[in-house]
């Protein structure tokens, strides 16, 4: 079990802790993040979100709203929102103007936090389990692969892969199960592109930004 | 239960004959998407009004510990027919593993309430025979939304006729039908609690929350038949200026 990294935090008082401690870490994580290895960074991702999650969830006045603003406080900066725009556009990318790229990128990028972050609160119980971490030297795209486990089924292995930017890895893609949670909204963007140009594709963006917008602050409150 | 299956055998049985045509054919087209989309919007109906809301009860009112419980028994079971599909892939040393983790978690592991075999560092699989077929060369054929069971190719839902009864090893041997079928109804709540979460992503992650599950059903599955080697091809889309920062 020591090669296990259990993320289940032991009390409610280390969930205060490890709350408390985000706020004043955050700023300090992120400019020690440019020499962090790829695995190093997922780790203490993974682990930060893991324990905002059980503190959000043992909090008597739920908010989605509020769980959103810390879950992006940590993810934020360790995410190339614009290579990841890039993917899920396929060929449909070259298409776009500067300034529709940076509107593109905004409404895919609320879309992608307020999806996920939602969903999550229902992962509180699993576990993650990280894999070996291999690079060769010259490597563009790292991987680092990581497993949830929840007893009874099968591990469910999650990638994270990520690439350097300006001195610093940030992340790109997570792969879920095998599947690209970004890559797989190629089909339906480039449909969108397709049948409305790209113009339709950012109004449907942030159109479906507003709509979770509207669901997270007037939902349980 | 008894009834569904064998309506389901049939289905598979018709869909076989169709099988060998198209290995590996475009996503889907005409006529087979507009019934899969019919499909697909006639279960999640069934979906939202009985099982989600059951699930969620049951989620409420249920322990975790008593969840966990219930899903360890339940993949205690499964072991069984994951072990003989390793085997039909020729992986004997998973396949020892899996009939392992059976013996070890029936006796000690209180008939399978306690997955003791993953703690004693034997890990639970994920195969079934639809992915046997696939590592036998068969393709997978169209996309279909089966009635009431959901996503599936062709040749995972030829396969289907074995992988439904045979996932419930040892209760096959149960006689009492009533009991066999609380047994399955709870299976089938348990199961449906885990995707609590997954069917939030699905219907908030797109505005075609139909392609973004036919995708992802896609993609998961070619993951599991080639046991994990399965990579994207990241550059291919890249973009000019990024690949200027690079130099």
């Amino acid at each position: 079990m020591n090669n296990i990294l259990v993320t289940k935090t032991k009390s409610a008082w280390m969930r205060l802790l490890a709350t408390f401690l985000l706020a004043f870490w955050l700023p300090g994580a992120t400019l020690a993040a440019q020499e962090k290895a790829p695995d190093v960074l997922i780790k203490e991702i993974s682990t930060e979100v893991l324990a905002v999650l059980k503190s959000e969830a043992a909090k008597a006045d739920q908010d989605p709203a509020r769980t959103v603003a810390l879950l992006e406080k940590i993810v934020l900066p360790h995410f190339d929102s614009r290579r990841m725009t890039q993917l899920a556009m396929g060929k449909s990318w070259r298409q776009a103007s500067e300034a529709q790229k940076q509107q593109l990128i905004d409404g895919f990028y609320a879309l992608l936090v307020r999806t996920y972050s939602g969903a999550l609160t229902q992962y509180s119980d699993q576990q993650v389990r990280f894999k070996p971490f291999k690079m060769a030297a010259g490597d563009k795209n790292v991987r680092v692969q990581t497993e949830v486990e929840q007893s009874g089924a099968p591990a469910v292995p999650v990638d994270y892969m990520l690439r350097k930017k300006d001195g610093k890895w940030q992340v790109f893609d997570i792969v879920v199960l095998g599947s690209s949670l970004v890559i797989n909204y190629r089909t339906s963007f480039n449909q969108e592109v397709s049948a409305r140009g790209i113009e339709g594709l950012i109004a449907l963006l942030h159109d479906e930004k507003f709509q979770l917008e509207a669901s997270a602050s007037g939902g349980k409150k | 239960m008894k009834r569904l299956r064998t309506t389901f055998l049939s289905l598979a049985l018709v869909s076989l004959t169709g099988c060998a045509s198209t290995p590996d054919a475009p996503a889907e087209q005409g006529a087979l998407e507009r019934y899969n989309r019919s499909m697909y919007a006639i279960n999640d109906k069934l979906d939202r009004a009985i099982l989600r809301p059951v699930a969620k009860a049951y989620d409420r009112v249920t322990p975790d510990p008593a969840q966990t419980a219930v899903r360890n028994f339940f993949g205690n079971l499964g072991d069984l027919w994951i072990g003989t599909n390793n085997f039909l892939q020729g992986k004997p040393a998973e396949g020892v593993n899996d009939w392992a983790r059976f013996v070890f978690n029936s006796t000690w592991g209180l008939g399978g309430l306690i997955d003791i075999a993953s703690q004693a560092g034997l890990p639970k699989h994920n195969e079934d025979f639809g992915q046997t077929l696939g590592v036998w060369g068969v393709g997978e054929g169209p996309f279909i939304i089966l009635p009431l069971l959901g996503p599936s190719t062709l040749r995972d839902a030829a396969a289907l006729p074995l992988d439904s009864p045979m996932s419930s090893g040892p209760l096959l041997a149960v006689n009492d039908r009533a009991v066999l079928n609380s047994l399955f109804a709870l299976d089938l709540v348990s199961f449906r609690a885990t995707l609590l979460g997954a069917d939030q992503i699905l219907q908030k992650a797109s505005f075609d929350e139909y392609a973004y599950m036919r995708d992802f059903y896609l993609q998961q599955r070619r993951y599991k038949v080639a046991d994990g080697k399965v990579t994207y091809d990241y550059d291919l889309y890249d973009d000019d200026e990024e690949q200027a920062e690079d130099e």
